[in-house]
Formats: C-alpha cells, sequence, structure tokens
C-alpha cells in the first residue's frame, strides 16, 4: 500500500503506483505524472493535428483532466503510456473534428535519433531520403500520408511504441498494424519515387 | 517554465473534479459482456432452429414441393431466421468490438468465432429439443417465423394432387373410402382402394396427413398418403415407425424412401398417377 509521504525526494515511482496513489488521495502525485508525460503527449499531438503550441496546450490539458477523471478505469493489462496515448489521440482527433480543418505550416523538429529508428527499421528508402539529411521533406511527404499511416508511423519511428502499445493506443488489432505500417512505408516509397 | 502540472492541479481542485468510480466502469463493461452473452444466446437460438428447418424441413421433396432447394429454405421461413442470425452477429461484433480488450481480436476471427460458438450452441438446442421453446413464442408474435405453420401449408397444393388435412373419422377395417377435410375447410371423400399397407398404417396413426391423388366430383382417388407429425405426437411418430418395422420386407420393396409416391409426383394430378403407378398397388414394382 503506498504511503502519503511525498515521493519528489526517493527514486522514481512506476506509473502504476502513482495511479494507485493518486487514487488513495494523493492529488499531489498526479503531477509527477503530468510533468512525465507532458513533453512526450505535447510532441504527438502535435505531430498528429499539425497544430500551434497554445492549441497543443490546450488540447494536453484536456487530455490530464480526462485522464485523471477516468483513472479507476486504467488496469494493468495495457501500459499507463499506451493508454494516456490513447486518450491524447481520441482527443487531438475529436479536436480537429470540431474544428473542421486541419491546419498547415507547424514545423515540428526531428532530431538524429528518430531518424536512426527509421533507418534501423526500414530499407534503402527512407535511408536515402535521410542521409540526403532532408528531413524536413521527410515530414512533408509524411504529412501527405493519409490520416491511419500517419499515425502508425509517427507511433512506431517518432514515440517509439511497439507493435502492441499501438494497438492499445488506436484500438486496432496487432495484425492491422503491422499491415497498416507495411502499406504506409509503401505509400511513402512511391511518393519517394515521384520526389525524385 | 510551463508549470502545466500546477495548472491542471489547480483547475482539478477549483472544479472540484473527482475521479469516476471504478464501479461505474466495472458497471460498464459487464453490461456489455451480458450484452455480448443474450446475442451469442440469441444467435444461438436462431442457428437452433435453422437447423430444425434444414433437418425437418424434407428436403428431399423440394423439388417437388418449391422446384428448388433455395426456395424451399426460403419458403420454410429459412430467410427470415436467418435474417435474425445476421442482426444477432452484428450486434455481437459491435459489443465484442466495444468491449474492454475486444479491438485487440481481428473482425474475421470475432465472425467465425462467433459462427462456430453459435452453430455449437444451437445443434445442443436443437438436439436437446429446447428449439421447440424458441420457435413457438416467437411465431406466436412474429408469423412470418413460424416454420411449423409454413411446413404444413407448403404441402397443400391441390393443382399438384397434394391435399393436407384431417380424417372425420377413424380409419380401421381396410375402409374403402373415409370423409376428409382439408386445412381450408373443404370437404371430400376420400377412394382408398388403390393404397398400400404402409398407407394404411399411416391412416391408422397420424390425424394430420398429405394426400397425394386425383380429384373428381368432390373424391380424392388416393394414391398414397404421408404423415405429417406435429411436436406432440412423438408418441404416435415411434409407434408408427416401429410399426413400418414389422411390414415384411417383399411388400416394402426397394423404393427409395417409404413415400417415393411422392417423390415421383409431377406438375399435374393426372401426372402423378401415371407416374407413380397408383392404379393397382403403388408398392408392387
Amino acid at each position: 500500500m503506498y504511503s502519503s509521504q511525498p515521493q519528489s525526494s526517493k527514486s522514481p515511482l512506476s506509473d502504476t503506483d502513482i495511479v494507485t496513489s493518486v487514487l488513495n488521495g494523493n492529488l499531489e502525485d498526479y503531477g509527477i505524472l503530468i510533468n512525465r508525460y507532458e513533453p512526450k503527449l505535447k510532441r504527438y499531438i502535435m505531430r498528429l493535428s499539425n497544430i500551434s503550441q497554445e492549441d497543443a496546450d490546450d488540447i494536453l490539458q484536456d487530455v490530464f483532466i480526462k485522464a485523471y477523471y477516468n483513472l479507476a478505469d486504467f488496469d494493468q493489462k495495457m501500459s499507463f503510456s499506451a493508454w494516456i496515448y490513447r486518450i491524447a489521440h481520441n482527443t487531438t482527433i475529436s479536436h480537429y473534428r470540431k474544428q473542421k480543418a486541419r491546419p498547415h505550416g507547424n514545423y515540428v523538429y526531428i532530431d538524429e535519433k528518430i531518424l536512426q529508428n527509421l533507418i534501423h527499421d526500414d530499407t534503402d528508402i527512407l535511408s536515402d531520403l535521410i542521409k540526403q539529411e532532408d528531413a524536413e521533406k521527410l515530414v512533408q511527404l509524411l504529412e501527405e500520408l493519409e490520416p491511419k499511416y500517419k499515425e502508425v508511423l509517427w507511433l512506431r519511428y517518432f514515440e517509439n511504441k511497439d507493435y502492441s502499445e499501438i494497438s492499445d493506443i488506436l484500438q486496432i488489432p496487432k495484425g492491422t498494424v503491422s499491415t497498416l505500417l507495411y502499406r504506409a512505408k509503401k505509400k511513402l516509397k512511391s511518393k519517394l519515387k515521384k520526389y525524385e | 517554465m510551463n508549470n502545466l502540472d500546477q495548472k491542471i492541479l489547480q483547475k482539478i481542485r477549483e472544479e472540484k473534479i473527482t475521479p469516476k468510480s471504478k464501479w461505474l466502469f466495472q458497471l460498464k463493461w459487464w453490461t456489455i459482456r451480458l450484452a455480448i452473452l443474450l446475442s451469442l444466446l440469441l444467435a444461438s437460438a436462431t442457428f437452433a432452429v435453422i437447423l430444425k428447418i434444414l433437418f425437418e424441413g424434407e428436403f428431399n421433396f423440394a423439388k417437388l414441393l418449391s422446384g428448388g432447394y433455395l426456395i424451399h429454405f426460403a419458403r420454410l421461413t429459412g430467410l427470415t431466421w436467418l435474417g435474425f442470425s445476421v442482426l444477432a452477429l452484428v450486434l455481437l461484433k459491435i459489443e465484442i468490438r466495444n468491449s474492454k480488450y475486444g479491438y485487440r481480436v481481428p473482425d474475421w476471427l470475432v465472425l467465425v468465432g462467433s459462427i462456430v460458438v453459435s452453430l455449437a450452441l444451437g445443434y445442443v438446442l436443437y438436439k436437446s429439443g429446447y428449439v421447440n421453446k424458441i420457435e413457438k413464442p416467437i411465431a406466436r408474435v412474429f408469423p412470418p417465423a413460424n416454420f411449423e405453420e409454413f411446413k404444413v401449408q407448403i404441402w397443400h397444393q391441390p393443382a399438384k394432387g397434394l391435399f393436407v388435412g384431417t380424417l372425420l373419422q377413424d380409419y380401421y377395417n381396410d375402409a374403402s373410402q373415409l370423409s376428409f377435410t382439408d386445412i381450408n375447410g373443404n370437404m371430400y371423400t376420400l377412394d382408398l382402394t388403390h393404397i398400400s399397407p404402409i398407407d394404411k398404417l399411416v391412416l391408422e396413426h397420424a390425424s394430420l396427413l398429405v394426400v397425394l391423388g386425383e380429384l373428381k366430383d368432390n373424391t380424392i382417388t388416393v394414391c398414397a398418403v404421408k404423415p405429417i407429425f406435429q411436436e406432440y405426437e412423438l408418441e404416435s411418430k415411434h409407434t408408427f415407425r416401429q410399426s413400418i418395422k414389422n411390414i415384411p420386407a417383399e411388400i416394402l420393396g426397394d423404393r427409395k424412401g417409404i413415400f417415393g409416391s411422392f417423390l415421383h409426383a409431377d406438375e399435374t394430378s393426372a401426372d402423378i398417377l401415371r407416374k407413380s403407378k397408383c392404379k393397382g398397388n403403388s408398392l408392387q414394382n
């Protein structure tokens, strides 16, 4: 059973332990989860919807409030990360459906580590593009993909999620994740050929 | 520095937001599980009735009665029950998809699994006889689903020499004529001079009959008779089958099926008599 002492000075608690603590009434510990997931979720929301930082902050706030409200529904059959990413995903989709338009032109930085993930996992096409240090072009090509392909690619290579987590986030079978990834890479390849 | 955590915690305090009770989530997931179970039972029940139609629909007479197997199935309320089963399977799919982890299962597996489980349970319901407790109440409320009713009506085709009805008196002492009323209330006299020993057994045991014969001047020259045993006549059906076994083989002959005369029937009653060799004793040759 979790104690009521502040935990910030102790070794990091697992997400599950923090959830248990919050549900036992220790609201302050929810702040640890927020700090832990804020940068990742914000980056994900901006990639998914191509919105400004300010709008992303609003959505992020909604996400954490919803997560808090539904905290008792979280169980250990999935990772907390997948669970909160799912809330972020659904909230973001819902937000830009209400807006009925997807803005353009917000630059999203891609760091070297992410490029390395792409190279290791795939092939000549992406590594060629990356070798040309044309990360910006890569992002542009990714943006041109249909949402269902873009989502799985972002989650796999940019958020470093495995197939199980992607399945839980998008609420689709693992086999479908695999199929979508395969098709997404194929489409990226054909777009690259046109670009060349 | 971004103090998002403090902003959110403050908002939670100010608006007095509390986590939803876990019991509400439990209620939601258990309600969905119950819905899945009920839909599975519904699908099984509909498959049980479909199996009943397939096993008891007398498809060996499909060409005679309906012109083909598919039409025969449709006429016996098969399409109605197929519609119910499709509805149950669609409900199952939606419910499983909305269950807590149902999204992890591919759609095709949900469909195949649902069909397999429903068929298996349906077979158990059919074999155990519970199917009758399912079909009748639904048929009372929704007549197009009344298989037993349509099974009787489908045999009544006077243009083909097929009459469904009941005797107005008991058959005994090798009577050569009997009064008969069909399911529409029309009265006839049955001329029994050409019937076989099997036909006599049918007249002795069955209350609802199919008479195959030629109608002339309100008299039906009977070529063959077939019983339609109702669900409550299981004992009569059993006794009849036992009695058939007592008929010597040389009299039974090697006709395909006891009611082979009906299989030879054709478009007109005259053809019926000719092709089924009704004149004389239909059991000979």
